[in-house]
């Protein structure tokens, strides 16, 4: 089936069609979501709750840019809802965390994988990790964080010069080992 | 050890390790690749997010079709109550203009046009029980400088119906009531007028209580004009007076102390009989409340049964003229107004043959009459507002001793003896004298009563009321602080049914 014929099946409720688009997206979209997560449960949650939300409002879609960035924007925004609501939002990053961020690398030094890569931005603290995610990973500019998650653009470039301070020293001490 | 991973290349490194191109091969461990129960519980998801918006496709329809009716209807109401308020607006118009050119004295063909026009109108039906009824505000024709400027009828509807309002202006005793507006009724002015003002009004107004005294003028120009007194309404009325009697009554008499009455048959008796008459007059302070008073006359007649016992003295018997022997005995009755001395005229044969002591046992029977003239107050509370109404009365009597009377009735011997011929009595009627001294001449009593009235004619009501009158205060008091023994009070209570007319002027 082609992509349109798979949008057409799931705008008309065809559940073979959403499954096959399901499948097609799912490792992608799961890959995402680990990464605004902080564990595997979470991410399956976010994942789920972005895909209904795909199937519910694919009516929106209006052609324009390809399925899967769409796909990745509604899936994004499924996750920082996630994060909102589970307030894992902080005000401000602790210097504590920064220290369990360097207790968590002693665990992945052996590998420097996507997985690897993907645990280091779910160790990191949630407000880094999500603007990381979003501007790095995503492509989200600053304005568009500053409007996503209400705080000036001044704070997501703050918080991602530390979150980029956090995941460099984990990269260094896995390449001295 | 350089720096290597500076700002840009860590992103750069993070953004490859991270291409989803490059990652196009699953994982082997599969820690990209979420559990089968995701899309099992995507699946129930997208379900119940398509049955809910179902339902509300569904009831799209006829949601849009409720609307609408709605809207319809609230533009219909809107538009027909402007048209409505608009036609009266006209009305109200004409006829002001219409009072206005009558009251620069115009003929008297323009003042019957006037009746006619406002004859035409039609009145609305008094639904409202807060308004005063009709009947209430019933005028007969007013004549204002000998024409007749205003409906030879008003009653609520007319002062409150719209096209009157501005027309007719009702004063009230303590000012000035412009009834121009049902929900906001009133500026109020004293003028020395209206203290002269006699005539009494009843209108709907917060302020204005019923029967005050109003005055009628045609506009805010013209002077007040007096308005002849309407017709009275029975329930309405300020004064009236009746006339009663009890068709049925008791007198319960309660004796209480020390005395010894044991030759009486119970201590509480009724009286043998208890008339009572008489008129009062009352006051009706609003609608609902009246108070009255009046004079009755009360007279009570008791009787009571005696067991004496005489012991034969030969001492005592005369030869009377026809050769028989007869002795006077005498005894003293206690009664529930003191001890009553009678004598008793035994005759015996021409040979007496009873012994010497021998008891000779008598039943003989007193009777005490009281007459009273009573002054009762009271206060009388009406229920309801129909033909049929229910007064709740409360108050006190003052009972004025006029007259008090005692006699012994047929003494009889209490079995036959062998030589008693005939037993007689002497002092048979006590009047005045000291065994009548200790009966108070005043006393008081509270009484209580339901009033049935039922209303004959507007001025013509006929009532019955059950009444119970208590006395509080002793008409009868022996307090013989020497003798305890002897000491004895006597109060009286009635119940009775009076029935009786009043006339409401």
């Amino acid at each position: 089936m082609s992509e349109a014929q798979i949008l057409q099946g799931c705008l008309a409720g065809d559940r073979q069609s959403q499954k096959t688009l399901y499948e097609q997206y799912k490792v992608q979209m799961f890959r995402l979501c680990l990464r605004y997560s902080n564990g595997r449960p979470d991410a399956e949650d976010i994942l789920q709750d972005g895909f209904i939300k795909v199937f519910s409002d694919l009516h929106q879609y209006s052609g324009k840019g390809a399925l899967g960035g769409w796909i990745r924007k509604v899936m994004v925004n499924t996750a920082l809802q996630h994060i909102r609501k589970n307030k894992r939002i902080p005000n401000r990053i602790e210097v504590d965390q920064i220290i369990n961020l360097k207790e968590a690398t002693e665990q992945i030094y052996s590998r420097i994988g996507a997985k690897t890569l993907t645990e280091m931005i779910q160790a990191l603290p949630p407000g880094y990790n999500m603007i990381f995610n979003l501007y790095v990973i995503d492509g989200y500019t600053h304005q568009e964080i500053a409007d996503q998650l209400n705080i000036s653009i001044n704070t997501s470039k703050s918080q991602l010069s530390k979150a980029k301070a956090a995941l460099r020293k984990k990269l260094e001490q896995v390449m001295v080992h | 050890m350089s720096n290597k991973f500076n700002s840009d290349s860590l992103e750069s490194f993070f953004q490859k390790g991270l291409q989803d191109d490059l990652l196009a091969d699953l994982a082997s461990d599969g820690w990209d690749m979420p559990s089968e129960s995701v899309w099992d519980n995507v699946e129930t998801g997208i379900a119940v997010r398509q049955i809910r918006g179902k339902k509300w496709g569904d009831n799209k329809p006829w949601l849009s079709v409720a609307a609408a009716v709605l809207f319809i209807t609230v533009f219909y109401q809107t538009l027909w109550q402007q048209q409505h308020m608009d036609g009266l607006q006209n009305q109200l118009g004409a006829q002001t203009t219409l009072i206005e050119q009558i009251d620069d004295h115009q003929n008297t063909s323009q003042s019957a046009a006037f009746q006619n026009s406002i004859a035409s109108i039609p009145l609305a039906e008094s639904t409202s029980d807060q308004l005063v009824s009709t009947a209430n505000q019933k005028n007969t024709s007013k004549k204002i400088n000998n024409t007749s400027l205003i409906p030879t009828e008003i009653t609520t509807n007319t002062l409150f119906d719209e096209s009157h309002y501005q027309s007719i202006v009702a004063t009230s005793k303590i000012g000035a009531a412009a009834i121009t507006d049902q929900t906001n009724p009133t500026t109020y002015q004293p003028t020395e007028w209206v203290k002269q003002s006699i005539a009494p009004f009843h209108v709907n107004s917060k302020e204005m209580k019923a029967l005050d005294d109003v005055a009628i003028r045609l506009n805010s120009d013209s002077e007040y004009k007096e308005v002849e007194p309407l017709k009275a309404r029975v329930d309405k009325k300020r004064i009236y007076a009746g006339t009663y009697m009890s068709a049925l009554t008791n007198t319960i008499i309660n004796e209480t102390g020390n005395a010894d009455l044991k030759d009486l048959v119970d201590n509480q008796r009724f009286a043998s009989s208890t008339y009572q008459a008489g008129i009062k007059i009352g006051y009706q302070l609003s609608d609902k409340w009246s108070v009255e008073t009046g004079i009755a006359y009360n007279k009570v007649k008791q009787q009571s049964e005696h067991q004496l016992g005489f012991a034969f003295d030969s001492d005592a018997v005369n030869l009377n003229s026809n050769g028989a022997y007869e002795g006077t005995y005498t005894a003293d009755l206690t009664t529930s107004y003191g001890q009553m001395p009678v004598d008793v005229l035994l005759s015996h044969g021409a040979v007496p043959s009873l012994a010497e002591g021998q008891a000779m046992p008598l039943n003989l029977k007193s009777e005490q009459t009281l007459e009273m003239i009573q002054i009762p107050v009271a206060a009388r509370y009406k229920i309801g507002n129909g033909r049929l109404k229910l007064h709740l009365t409360a108050g006190a009597t003052a009972n004025i001793l006029t007259n008090k009377d005692m006699k012994v009735i047929a003494p009889t011997a209490a079995y036959a003896l062998p030589d008693l011929a005939e037993v007689k009595h002497q002092n048979t009627t006590l009047k005045g004298g000291r065994y009548l001294d200790d009966i108070n001449n005043l006393s008081l009593s509270l009484t209580a009563g339901l009033e049935f009235d039922l209303a004959l004619t507007d001025q013509l009501h006929l009532y019955v009321a059950p009444t119970y009158s208590k006395g509080v205060t002793p008409v009868y008091e022996n307090d013989d602080e020497v003798e305890e023994e002897s000491a004895q009070a006597t109060n009286l209570s009635h119940v009775a049914a009076l029935v009786g007319v009043n006339y409401y002027f």
